[in-house]
């Protein structure tokens, strides 16, 4: 993949996320209630794991969602850098949430399983990005 | 004597690979790191002491599949048409009728309820405290959305010191939100309502005429009969199933 075509895939990605994140954002602040095919949605939105330092998760993702699409608007290493560091390690804490929903909780958000594997295509697309971004130095002198 | 070694030339904006690849580490190190800390302070605020569950809420999943599939109507789980009745007077602060509803329910209502043999019927009684009260409030709010016992069976698993405290506002919203999922907010709207005032009332009433003197106390008999007191301890299934059998076969 190009490097230009990588960028609208983590650009799209991440608009994607943002909108997902957006909404548990929205809900949590105006107390509406979450649409849930899963039915465990609000138990897990009202589990102490929904927050940490005293955010909301869900607005660690927007941000996180957020600061990866900044990236994708620039060109600069230090923008491919900075989206796949964001991109990755939200990976991973993604997948650390996702263990607790199944074996804490025991309940299972369907807005955070659909967040995660948006994430998780993103993680891809900006992991394609940084290694064709370290591709293009040239040999060593 | 040093050598000085002439730099070969190399395109202007090209950095050399070895610091591409270093720099790749350090994104991958600093990620690593930033996922750490994260996890790290996710760990330490689920063992934080604020909220009343341990963890959350557990069993959400475990309720579900016992109950899903059964019918409900008002307190009843199971077929109106079971020949067999089960009248149990509870408090949800009962660490007794936890067991029972642990260690001896599941199983009567997979093998007798689920298959229309037996219906169970959840008397509720607050007499050990404050907390029995809120959550039965909650529980009788669920029974308008045909999931008392969903309630009744996350209390138990979720069941904490009596009269600590611990059916706290979160906690009732906690519950509801397992139960009810994007209809909680009207189940914790419910639980204020008269009729439940009366509903409660009604029982104790009930319990007293029944001569109810510790709980789970237990009626068995069959559809149309009187019922009659069973003295099993709360966590021997097998009896409970002679019981049962016995019911079913008279």
């Amino acid at each position: 993949l190009s490097e230009g075509r990588l960028r609208i895939a983590v650009g799209l990605l991440a608009a994607l996320g943002a909108a997902i994140a957006g909404y548990l954002v929205l809900a949590r602040y105006t107390h509406a209630s979450l649409y849930c095919p899963t039915s465990g949605c609000e138990t897990v939105q009202s589990s102490r794991y929904a927050e940490l330092l005293g955010a909301p998760v869900s607005v660690l993702g927007l941000v996180a969602f957020l600061t990866v699409f900044a990236s994708a608007l620039g060109r600069s290493r230090v923008a491919v850098e900075l989206g796949a560091a964001v991109a990755l390690s939200a990976l991973a804490f993604a997948a650390y949430l996702l263990a607790v929903q199944l074996v804490a909780i025991q309940a299972i958000c369907a807005w955070c399983v659909a967040s995660d594997a948006v994430l998780a295509l993103l993680a891809a697309a900006s992991a394609l990005r940084l290694g064709a971004a370290s591709r293009r130095v040239g040999p060593r002198g | 004597m040093a050598r000085v070694v002439a730099p070969t030339a190399r395109p202007a904006g090209v950095l050399p690979s070895g610091f591409g690849i270093g720099r790749t580490r350090a994104v991958l190190l600093g990620a690593a790191l930033l996922a750490a800390i994260l996890i790290g302070a996710s760990v330490l605020a689920g063992r934080s002491s604020t909220p009343v569950a341990p963890e959350g809420l557990v069993g959400v999943e475990s309720t579900r599949a016992l109950l899903d599939g059964i019918p409900q109507q008002g307190i009843t789980l199971g077929s109106p048409d079971a020949p067999v009745r089960l009248v149990e007077y509870a408090d949800l602060q009962c660490p007794y009728c936890a067991d029972f509803a642990n260690a001896t329910l599941p199983t009567l209502i997979e093998k007798y309820v689920r298959t229309g043999r037996l219906s169970l019927e959840f008397r509720g009684l607050a007499f050990i405290g404050a907390d029995s009260q809120r959550l039965l409030r909650l529980a009788h709010a669920a029974s308008a959305q045909a999931s008392l016992w969903q309630v009744v069976e996350l209390a138990y698993r979720n069941q904490g010191a009596e009269n600590s405290g611990w059916a706290t506002e979160g906690m009732l919203e906690l519950l509801a939100g397992g139960v009810a999922g994007s209809r909680a907010d009207a189940l914790l709207a419910a639980q204020q309502a008269p009729w439940i005032t009366k509903r409660i009332a009604q029982d104790a009433a009930l319990a007293e005429r029944v001569g109810v003197t510790g709980t789970p106390y237990i009626l068995l008999g069959r559809k149309g009969d009187p019922l009659h007191p069973v003295q099993i301890a709360p966590t021997d299934l097998a009896t409970f199933e002679a019981a049962i059998q016995q019911e079913l076969g008279s």
